[in-house]
C-alpha cells in the first residue's frame, strides 16, 4: 500500500511537471538513454563534456555511485575514436529510495550523469559510442544494455545548455577539511565548513558516502553545528573504518528556500583527529565572541529610554554619598548586580524550559503575552507617578520598585536590579540579536552563561560607579537641580507606558484596551486614596477599603487581556495597505518560484529597533520608490504575538528574535537565485539600497 | 512544511511497515543459528552442521543477477564442486509471499530440478527471519561459515558485479577462495565485500 502510494505520487508528480512527453510502452526498456555533447567540433586532444541522460520509467529507479544496500553502478564503455580517455562519472545529487528494510541511493524520473572525454585523435568526422550497462528497478530489477552515440566534426548540433543544466544538479565540490571517526557505533563526520549558515535546517541533512559499508544505509543522519564545523552522525555500517579506504562524501541539505542542495568533500580518511578535541577548540571561539557581544549589548541597554531613568535615579543616589561610605556603595553595587543576574537567570530559565518542551519561542517571547505588557505598562506608569512627585513609596504593601530603590539598603539595590531587568526586556539592543541567536542553539549551560553576560553588561556601568571614586566624582554636585531632573525623568516613563499600551492594542480587543486605561486611572486613584491619612480611625478604615477595592480592580484588568484570536496570525494581512504584504511561508515559497526579488522584514510592535529601522530606512519615499522600481516583493511578518512560522524563519537564519531583514535577489540568467542576504540589525537607507543594487554581494553576518 | 509533514508521515509508515534489521553478523563471531524448513518439508538447523563448512546462498529465481549465475551454469558448478568437498550448501529464498521470486515447496523443487541445481537444501524463508538475522541484502548474497560456526565470509559471490552471464566464468570467486582457505586451516584473505545484485524481496 505504501509502495502504491509512492507510485501514484510519483505519477502525479510526472503529470504535474510535464515530463510525460517521454512515454514508455510496455514492451520497451525502462530507461531511455541519450548522449548530450557539450560541443561537437573537437580538435585532436581536446576534451568534451558529455551528459548521459537517462529518462526512467515512472516508479522505477537507477543508481548512484554507491547504490546502497542493493543495486548496481552504471557501466559506460566509450568507443569510436582511438584511445578515448574518460574521467570518472560526475553524479548528480542522489536521493534515498527505501525498499522494505533496505535502502538504495539513486535517481527517479530523469537524471543526467556527466563525463569528460579526451579524444587524442579527433580531427575528422566520427561517431563516438557509449555501450552502457545499467540496472533499473522498481520492486524488481532489470539489467539493461544501451548503446548511444553522437557525431563529432560532422553536422550534429551540440547541446551546451543541457550540459550546463546538468552541472547545476551536481553537488558542489568543497575543499573543506573533513574527518571521519567512529564513536558509540556511529560514523561521525566533522566538516570544517566556511558557510555554516547554509546548514540551518539541520534536520534536512542527509549523508551519502561514495564508498559502501560506512553507514547503515536505512538509518537517518543527525547533524549539529559547532561554530564553523558541521558534525554529522549516522549509525555505522558493516565495514570497519580502519579497512575502509578513502571516501568522498556528499552532504545533502535544504537551503533557506527549501531547495535541495548538496556539497561534496573529497578524500576523507578514517584516521581522524579526535572529534572532541577539534570541536572544543572551535566552541571556545564562538563562545567567547557571543559572550563579548552579550556583554556589550548589556552595556548599551543602559542607554535605552526605558532603562535610563531608573538607572539615573540610582546613580544620583550615589551623588549624596560621601567617600567614607564607599564600602556601603560597593555593597549596593554588588546587590544591584546580583538582582539583575537573578532576574536574568529566571527569564533565561523559563525560556530554556519552554524551548526544551518544544515551544517555538525566542528572545522577547515574554512580550508576546499581553498580561506581561500590561504589567509593564502599569509599572512604568507607577514609576512615572512616583518620579513626578505624586507620591513617595512609603506604603508597607508596595514591596517592589522605587520604594526599595530609595532605601539605601542592599534589598533596595537588589530590587533596583530586578526592576532594571524588567524594564530592559522590551528594549533589545542591537548587539543582542546575534548573541541571543547563538545562545539558543547551544546547550543550556552555555545559553545561561550568555544570558548572564548580558545581565552583567547591564549592571556594569552602575557597578563601576560604586567601585570607582574617580568615576563618581565626575557626577555633578548635589543640589536643587536633582529634584527637577527627577521630575523630568517621569516623562520617558510615561512615554514608555504609552508605547506599551500601543503594543497592547495590537494584541487585545478594544474592551481590553479600555480596561487597561481604566486600570491606570485606578492606580492613580488608589495611590491618591492611600496618601489621605484621615485623623479618625473609621476614616482610615474607609480609605483602606476603598483603596483595596481600587487595586482589586487593577488586578482584575489582567483577566480581561486575553489574547484576541483574530489578532494573532492574520492581523497584518488584514491591515495591509502599504507597499508590503503579510508574511506567510506559503507566500514566500510562492514568490521564490517567481523571478522577482523579495524583501522579508520580521518585526514586532514591542521591538523598538524594528520601529526605528522602519522609520529611518524602510517606510521612506526613496526606499519605496526603489522597491517599486526593482519590483521588490515586500513581505512583513509580525511577531508581536506568537507565530511559529515566523519563529521557524528566524531559526533558519540563526536568530531567536526580531528584527531580521532578508533580501532574496532576483533570479539570474542561469535560472538560479543568488544566496539570500541578511541585512544588519541597524538599517540605513544606504544599506538597503546597496543590498538591492548588489544582490550577489557577500552575505552579511 | 506540509510537504515535510507528508514525507515525515511516509517515513513513519515505512518504518512501521518494515521490521528493523537486526545487527549485522560480524566476521569472526558466531553466525546466528536458525531452524528452517526446506522444500521437502524437512527441518534444517544450522547448529546441526558443526564440524562442516556451511555456505549460505540467498536466492531469488527471477533476479537477473541470480539468473546470471544459474543461466551460465556457474552456481550449479559451485554447488557440485563445493558439496563434493564436504561443504553444506544452503540456498535460502527470503522473497515474501506475493513478492518476486516467492516459491512454495512444489515450485522450489521444480526450480531446483529444472536448473539441475544441487544445494544440500533449499530453504523457504518467506517471513524473512533468516534473511534479517543475517542482514542479507541482495540476491545472491553469500555467507561462508567455518566448521566451528563462526562467520568467515560475507558479501558478493565474485568480484564482477555485472549482470552478464559471460562474466561469471572469468571473475574471481570469493566463496571458493574462502572455503579453500578454511579447509586448509588458513585465514580468509577477503572476508567482507559488497554484496551485489537485486534487493532481497522482504
Amino acid at each position: 500500500m505504501f509502495r502504491r502510494l509512492i507510485l501514484s505520487f510519483g505519477l502525479l508528480g510526472l503529470i504535474l511537471t510535464g515530463f510525460s512527453n517521454t512515454s514508455f510502452a510496455a514492451d520497451e526498456q525502462n530507461v531511455a538513454v541519450r548522449l548530450l555533447p557539450e560541443k561537437t567540433s573537437v580538435k585532436d586532444g581536446e576534451t568534451v563534456t558529455v551528459g548521459i541522460q537517462q529518462k526512467i520509467r515512472p516508479g522505477w529507479h537507477t543508481y548512484w555511485a554507491n547504490p546502497g544496500d542493493s543495486g548496481a553502478i552504471i557501466r559506460v564503455k566509450w568507443s569510436g575514436a582511438k584511445n578515448i580517455e574518460a574521467t570518472p562519472i560526475q553524479w548528480p545529487i542522489p536521493k534515498k529510495l527505501p525498499m522494505g528494510p533496505l535502502m538504495n541511493f539513486g535517481y527517479e524520473d530523469e537524471v543526467t550523469l556527466l563525463q569528460n572525454l579526451t579524444i587524442p585523435q579527433a580531427g575528422r568526422e566520427q561517431t563516438i559510442t557509449a555501450d552502457i550497462e545499467l540496472l533499473v528497478c522498481d520492486e524488481i530489477c532489470i539489467p539493461e544494455n544501451h548503446q548511444a552515440s553522437f557525431i563529432i566534426n560532422g553536422n550534429e548540433e551540440p547541446v551546451p545548455a543541457a550540459v550546463e543544466l546538468a552541472r547545476t544538479k551536481l553537488p558542489i565540490d568543497m575543499g573543506w577539511q573533513t574527518t571521519m571517526a567512529e564513536t558509540d557505533g556511529n560514523l561521525v563526520v566533522t566538516i570544517a565548513t566556511d558557510t555554516p549558515n547554509a546548514f540551518n535546517k539541520l534536520k534536512s541533512i542527509e549523508l551519502y558516502p561514495e564508498e559502501w559499508g560506512l553507514i547503515a544505509n536505512p538509518e537517518k543522519a543527525s547533524a549539529e553545528k559547532d561554530e564553523g564545523h558541521l558534525i554529522i552522525k549516522q549509525k555505522r555500517g558493516e565495514r570497519d573504518l580502519s579497512d575502509a579506504p578513502i571516501s568522498n562524501l556528499v552532504v545533502v541539505y535544504e537551503d533557506a528556500q527549501g531547495a535541495r542542495k548538496a556539497v561534496r568533500v573529497s578524500g576523507v580518511t578514517g584516521d581522524a583527529i579526535p572529534v572532541e578535541k577539534a570541536s572544543m577548540v572551535q566552541e571556545t571561539g564562538g563562545f567567547v565572541k557571543a559572550i563579548l557581544f552579550a556583554l556589550l549589548g548589556g552595556i548599551v541597554l543602559n542607554l535605552m529610554p526605558c532603562v535610563f531613568p531608573v538607572l539615573s535615579m540610582k546613580a544620583l543616589s550615589l551623588v549624596k554619598l560621601k567617600d567614607k561610605e564607599l564600602a556601603k556603595a560597593r555593597m549596593n553595587g554588588i546587590a544591584y548586580t546580583v538582582g539583575i543576574l537573578a532576574c536574568f537567570t529566571v527569564i533565561a530559565g523559563i525560556l530554556l524550559l519552554l524551548k526544551a518542551g518544544g515551544a517555538q519561542v525566542g528572545w522577547g517571547f515574554q512580550l508576546q503575552h499581553p498580561a506581561i505588557i500590561l504589567f509593564l505598562a502599569y509599572l512604568f506608569f507607577t514609576l512615572g507617578l512616583n518620579l513626578i512627585g505624586f507620591f513617595d513609596f512609603n506604603f508597607r504593601f508596595v514591596n517592589a520598585g522605587q520604594s526599595l530603590t530609595q532605601k539605601t539598603g542592599m534589598t533596595g539595590s537588589f530590587f533596583t536590579g530586578v526592576l532594571a531587568t524588567l524594564v530592559a526586556t522590551p528594549c533589545t539592543a542591537p548587539f543582542m540579536g546575534v548573541a541571543m541567536g547563538y545562545a539558543l542553539t547551544q546547550p543550556a549551560y552555555i545559553s545561561l552563561l550568555i544570558f548572564l553576560a548580558l545581565g552583567f553588561g547591564l549592571a556594569l556601568p552602575y557597578l563601576a560607579l560604586t567601585f570607582s571614586p574617580a568615576l563618581r566624582h565626575v557626577l555633578p554636585k548635589p543640589g536643587a537641580w536633582m529634584e527637577t531632573f527627577k521630575q523630568f525623568l517621569a516623562f520617558p516613563m510615561f512615554a514608555s507606558a504609552c508605547w506599551l499600551l500601543w503594543v497592547l492594542s495590537q494584541q487585545i480587543s478594544h474592551m481590553g484596551q479600555l480596561f487597561a486605561l481604566l486600570g491606570m486611572l485606578a492606580i492613580a486613584l488608589g495611590v491618591w486614596l492611600l496618601r489621605k491619612q484621615p485623623a479618625r480611625k473609621e476614616g482610615r478604615l474607609i480609605v483602606l477599603v476603598l483603596a483595596f477595592l481600587t487595586f482589586g480592580f487593577v488586578f482584575s484588568t489582567f483577566l480581561t487581556v486575553q489574547q484576541d484570536e483574530a489578532k494573532t496570525v492574520d492581523q497584518i494581512a488584514l491591515e495591509a495597505e502599504d507597499n508590503w504584504e503579510g508574511f506567510t511561508r506559503a507566500k514566500l515559497d510562492d514568490y521564490l518560484k517567481g523571478n522577482d526579488p523579495i524583501f522579508v522584514n520580521m518585526t514586532a510592535a514591542w521591538c523598538i529597533t524594528c520601529k526605528v529601522n522602519e522609520k529611518v530606512a524602510l517606510a521612506i519615499d526613496s526606499t519605496r520608490n526603489l522597491f517599486e522600481q526593482k519590483n521588490v516583493r515586500y513581505l512583513k511578518g509580525d511577531w508581536t504575538n506568537q507565530n511559529p512560522e515566523i519563529t521557524n524563519f528566524l531559526e533558519e537564519y540563526g536568530r531567536s528574535g526580531v528584527p531580521i531583514y532578508v533580501y532574496y535577489g532576483p533570479r539570474m540568467e542561469s535560472g538560479a537565485r543568488p544566496e539570500p542576504v541578511v541585512l544588519p540589525q541597524i538599517l540605513t537607507p544606504g544599506i538597503v539600497e546597496d543590498t538591492i543594487n548588489n544582490p550577489t554581494g557577500e552575505q552579511d553576518q | 512544511m506540509i510537504k515535510n509533514f507528508f514525507l515525515g508521515a511516509l517515513a513513519v509508515l515505512a518504518l512501521s511497515a518494515s521490521p528493523v534489521l537486526a545487527a549485522a553478523p560480524e566476521i569472526g563471531k558466531p553466525a546466528p543459528d536458525f531452524t528452517a524448513t526446506d522444500s521437502n518439508g524437512k527441518e534444517v538447523k544450522l547448529s546441526d552442521f558443526k564440524g562442516k563448512i556451511v555456505v549460505l546462498e540467498w536466492n531469488n529465481p527471477e533476479c537477473p543477477y541470480v539468473k546470471k549465475h544459474y543461466d551460465s551454469g556457474n552456481m550449479q558448478k559451485l554447488q557440485a564442486s563445493e558439496t563434493a568437498k564436504g561443504v553444506e550448501w544452503l540456498s535460502i529464498n527470503s522473497s515474501a509471499d506475493g513478492k518476486q521470486g516467492h516459491l512454495t515447496n512444489e515450485t522450489a523443487n521444480k526450480y531446483v530440478a529444472d536448473e539441475k541445481a544441487s544445494p544440500s537444501a533449499y530453504l523457504l524463508d518467506a517471513k524473512g527471519e533468516i534473511g534479517k538475522a543475517y542482514d542479507a541484502k541482495t540476491t545472491p548474497h553469500m555467507f561462508v561459515i567455518d566448521k566451528d560456526g563462526t562467520l568467515a565470509y560475507e558479501g558478493a559471490i565474485d568480484d564482477n558485479d555485472s549482470a552478464n552471464k559471460e562474466d561469471a566464468a572469468t571473475a574471481k570467486n570469493y566463496v571458493v577462495a574462502a572455503v579453500d582457505a578454511l579447509a586448509a586451516g588458513k585465514a580468509v584473505a577477503t572476508s567482507k565485500t559488497k554484496a551485489y545484485g537485486c534487493g532481497v524481496k522482504y
